[in-house]
């Protein structure tokens, strides 16, 4: 994978969306900078998920745009935007018969000419992949028989090898054990410092989020509250402000922790 | 739910009252009096009192009997399928009680009584078939139970497909059958009727009696199991009944389509699914139905009659557009898929 | 130019110099069925009421002299039939293969989304408006009937963002309307028109003569350049509708297209022989249970299957079947149900020993 030279700039401008009468993103502003990894926190629908989807164009705008480099996303076609974007989605739905090799090729769908395949370089990039995965010793099973950390990976694997710079996770490390999570993210951080790319994910579990992330974005009912780094954006009056929580945050060996007290919220029936 | 009793009582008061005009629209006004009194006896006075007795009365019984069964059985197969498509029709149970009853006729020269049991062997040989290749096709993440619906269809047009070959080979007796089998209600069916009433009546007390465990099965399965209900064998009985209720159906008059599919969908908002009292309202709704239909086919384009069947499909197929829009294709049914 | 190799998934494949990879497995699978195609024909030429041998089939290939009776029977009825058959088998397989991977869902099928009834609806009314229209205005008649469906259910469905599941209740739904509009033609009509349109209505390659094929012929490649263009595209759309646009799919369009091709295709099959019912659904799944493929080659293996279920059903009704009226949809149905049944019994059973 080759150092990435370009300067990326992924803004949306004003953007409202939402699915028939429900609003999920309202008036939103936000930027994001090349060449880190930025966090989306906030509690369950304040439109996470569906920032990521509208910049992948999977929901229509009711207003507002959003640019790539200064572009307008609506101008770019699909393929140059595949060769630009990757996007890992929450539910990964794969088909029986397909392969771990089949998965990865189809990363590379962009690419491909016409009537062609994986090139060389394609194949160098695809090894390299599984590799970085550790899964090349699986690339002949079935993606569905794998376990669920196995399969994590391997759609991982797949978004890499995909080889944008910038790349999009909703909650990639969700069903995986601490084990996993640690990993996945120590990942992600790779190709963010030594590579360079731009990584987006939206990550639920606020320390996991201070721990790995340049930047996090704290979203609230549809728009951007704030956002800094770890240590600015994760505070007591902020985590109070989106989720309506009580928490102590602290420094535990340099990284961040944010112990919430218990809720007093009474579950109305 | 203050509406059922009014709702019940509605339909109760109003399908007298369509019958009534089923049955007397189109004889002068001043006829009608001696009709009235024609009615319980069965020696014809006169040619109206002839056509009354012989050709309405037959019709009216027909339509009320096929109406009612048939809105019964779809309402219990959309319950036990779980899936708002799910009807006579589209689970292959008309298709395959045609063809059977044709591949009688034509093939064994079967009488009426043996075709009407071809017809509920066919009915069951279509259901079990829906059911063989929907679980041969195998869909593990169908939540909605909607594999079952695609390949109904497919043994629907199937089936179909093979008595339409089958006619073509006799083309002598193709013209009786044919009008049959799009779904006609004709006083020459009376006798079919006769014979064949008691399926349907059967069918319908057992699904009465079952109810209540029916009910408690279709507000899930695992309560009901540990409420001492044999989940298994109700389930198994029930759709027996609705199958074998709407292969009778389908004996008499051909199959008649989508009444099973639209009824349950009327009366389910206006009644819930208590089946104790729904099974009841689809039965009268049902009915009103297809006399309705049967009245639209008879008397809207005079002076040709238009096959009640054909109504009930042309009509009935914009009715499960609308409940595939509703159901599908809303926006909160579409994010719920994405 | 061609080099043995392997896939990133370990399987060996055949790789060209662009990159085009074809799968070992599939390409004996593919010439297997091309090996059984041109057998089933030969044995095929060989069928029928006509006393015809070997010598005789060698004699006319190689343009020797034969008597004129065989030379009829083999090069009017026989050959075209063959040949028409094969290519509208394959046309049908194709369609149900590409409909399935639309709708995501092994049992979609061109009269399931009700494109044949579509096409049916309006070759009715222009025989009976014109009763001696030509080929090609029936041809005509089955596209724009084909297409007018297409418009409808999308236009029911929506905008190309819904699932492919509800593009198929729409047609079932559409289909069921149309169906029942056809009954009512076909009820109302004067017996002769009712029974011709009905056998019709059954399949028949009865019509198969030169100038068809010829007709047919431009179709049939124009279907192996679309293969070839459009076919890597559907494993992506395996994938679902979103992951595909993340790879670079340009769904809403390339779905269009791809609708359109199958309905294309329908229709020319429909034209030709009428509709063959459940073909779409049969031939992908038994070609997929001889080797398990995706892709360009699921589309090749299909439509290769398809047009040998055909011809087989051809050498039923001419040969085994003489004297009893055997519609080609009824033959079709003897041969392939079974096979259907056997075929998915023994997916099954390879799923259940794979665990």
């Amino acid at each position: 994978m080759q150092k990435v030279k370009r300067c990326v700039l992924l803004e949306a401008q004003h953007v409202t969306a939402g699915y028939g009468k429900l609003e999920v993103l309202s008036d939103l502003s936000i930027q994001f900078r090349p060449g880190r990894f930025t966090a989306l926190a906030g509690p369950n629908g304040c439109g996470k998920s569906s920032l990521l989807k509208a910049i992948m164009r999977f929901l229509p705008l009711s207003k507002g745009e959003i640019k790539l480099d200064g572009t307008p996303l609506e101008q770019i076609g699909r393929k140059r935007l595949a060769r630009r974007i990757a996007y890992l989605p929450q539910e990964c739905f794969c088909p029986d018969y397909m392969t771990l090799g089949e998965l990865i090729e189809l990363a590379g769908h962009s690419r491909y000419a016409l009537v062609g395949g994986p090139s060389a370089r394609d194949r160098d990039l695809f090894s390299q992949v599984l590799k970085t995965v550790g899964l090349s010793a699986r690339a002949g099973f079935p993606v569905n028989k794998l376990s669920g950390g196995q399969r994590q990976r391997a759609w991982i694997a797949m978004v890499l090898a995909q080889d944008t710079d910038i790349i999009l996770m909703d909650e990639p490390v969700n069903h995986l054990d601490i084990t996993y999570q640690f990993a996945v993210l120590e990942l992600v951080r790779d190709l963010v410092e030594p590579h360079g790319k731009t990584v987006i994910s939206v990550l639920h579990d606020l320390n996991l989020t201070a721990a790995f992330a340049d930047e996090v974005v704290l979203m609230h009912e549809g728009r951007c509250l704030t956002s800094g780094t770890g240590a600015d954006a994760v505070t007591p009056q902020n985590i109070e402000r989106v989720f309506g929580l009580k928490a102590q945050v602290f420094e535990k060996d340099g990284r961040l922790v944010c112990f919430p007290e218990r809720p007093e919220i009474k579950v109305h029936c | 739910m203050q509406r059922r009793p009014v709702f019940l009582s509605t339909m109760a008061f109003l399908l007298p009252v369509m019958a009534g005009v089923h049955l007397f629209l189109g004889f002068s006004p001043t006829d009608l009096p001696q009709l009235l009194f024609a009615l319980p006896g069965s020696d014809a006075q006169s040619f109206e009192e002839a056509v009354l007795l012989y050709q309405r009365v037959p019709r009216t019984l027909i339509a009320l009997y096929v109406g009612g069964v048939t809105a019964v059985c779809g309402f219990v197969l959309q319950s036990l399928v779980r899936n708002p498509l799910a009807s006579p029709t589209t689970l292959g149970v008309n298709a395959g009680a045609a063809l059977f009853l044709v591949a009688g006729v034509l093939l064994f020269n079967l009488d009426t009584a043996l075709q009407g049991a071809a017809a509920l062997a066919g009915a069951l040989s279509g259901f079990l078939a829906s059911l063989a290749v929907a679980k041969a096709a195998g869909r593990q993440n169908d939540p909605r139970g909607l594999s079952l619906i695609l390949s109904g269809a497919l043994v629907a047009m199937f089936f179909t497909g093979l008595t339409n070959a089958l006619l073509l080979s006799d083309p002598a007796r193709r013209s009786d059958l044919l009008s049959w089998i799009v779904g006609t209600i004709n006083h020459a069916y009376a006798d079919r009727l006769a014979l064949f009433w008691w399926v349907g009546a059967i069918a319908i007390c057992v699904l009465l009696v079952l109810a209540r465990p029916l009910t408690l099965i279709l507000f899930g399965a695992e309560k009901a199991a540990s409420t001492g209900v044999n989940v298994p064998i109700v389930s198994g009985l029930a759709i027996l009944a609705a199958v074998l209720g709407a292969g009778s159906a389908v004996a008499i008059c051909g199959p008649i389509g989508f009444v099973g599919l639209v009824v349950p969908h009327i009366v389910r908002p206006l009644v819930g699914n208590n089946l104790r009292i729904a099974l009841p309202a689809a039965f009268l709704t049902g009915a009103m139905v297809c006399i309705l239909a049967d009245l639209v086919g008879r008397e809207a384009l005079r002076p040709f009659s238009l096959s009640t069947g054909l109504v009930t499909d042309l009509v009935g197929g914009v009715v499960f557009v609308l409940i595939i829009k509703r159901f599908y294709l809303s926006p909160g049914a579409q994010q719920e898929a994405a | 130019m061609i080099k043995r190799s392997t896939a990133t998934d370990g399987l060996s494949i055949l790789r060209f110099r662009n990159g085009l990879q074809i799968k070992t497995s599939n390409l004996v699978a593919g010439l297997g069925l091309v090996a059984a195609t041109v057998l089933l024909g030969l044995y095929s030429l060989r069928t029928g009421l006509t006393e015809t041998g070997i010598a005789d089939i060698l004699a006319i290939l190689s343009g020797g002299h034969v008597a004129d009776a065989k030379a009829y029977a083999l090069l009017d009825v026989r050959l075209p039939r063959i040949l028409l058959g094969f290519m509208v088998g394959w046309a049908v397989a194709l369609c149900g293969a590409v409909l399935q991977s639309l709708a995501r869902n092994p049992l979609a099928d061109p009269g399931l989304f009700g494109f044949s009834q579509g096409s049916i609806i309006m070759i009715m009314l222009l025989l009976i408006l014109v009763p001696l229209a030509p080929k090609s205005l029936v041809a005509l008649a089955a596209v724009s009937g084909g297409l007018c469906v297409a418009a409808l259910l999308l236009w029911l469905v929506g905008a190309g963002r819904s699932s492919g599941l509800s593009i198929v209740l729409m047609g079932i739904a559409v289909e069921t309307v149309l169906s029942s509009f056809g009954s009512l033609l076909i009820l109302y009509l004067p017996a002769e028109t009712s029974i011709a349109l009905s056998e019709w209505l059954a399949g028949s390659l009865f019509q198969a003569n030169w100038p068809l094929i010829a007709t047919f012929l431009p179709l049939f490649f124009l279907s192996l350049a679309g293969i070839l263009i459009a076919g890597r595209a559907l494993v992506a759309y395996d994938l679902g509708n979103e992951m595909a646009m993340a790879l670079g799919e340009p769904v809403a369009r390339s779905r269009l297209m791809r609708l359109l091709f199958a309905v294309v295709l329908s229709a020319a099959a429909v034209t030709a022989v009428g509709p063959l019912m459940f073909l779409g659904v049969l031939a992908p799944h038994i070609a997929a249970f001889l080797s398990p493929a995706t892709g360009r080659a699921r589309l090749v293996l299909s439509g290769l299957m398809g047009g040998i279920l055909v011809v087989a059903a051809d050498t039923l009704t001419r040969g085994v079947a003489v004297g009893l009226p055997m519609p080609l949809g009824l033959s079709l149905t003897i041969i392939g149900v079974p096979l259907f049944i056997i075929a998915l019994r023994l997916q099954a059973l390879r799923r259940f020993q794979s665990h």
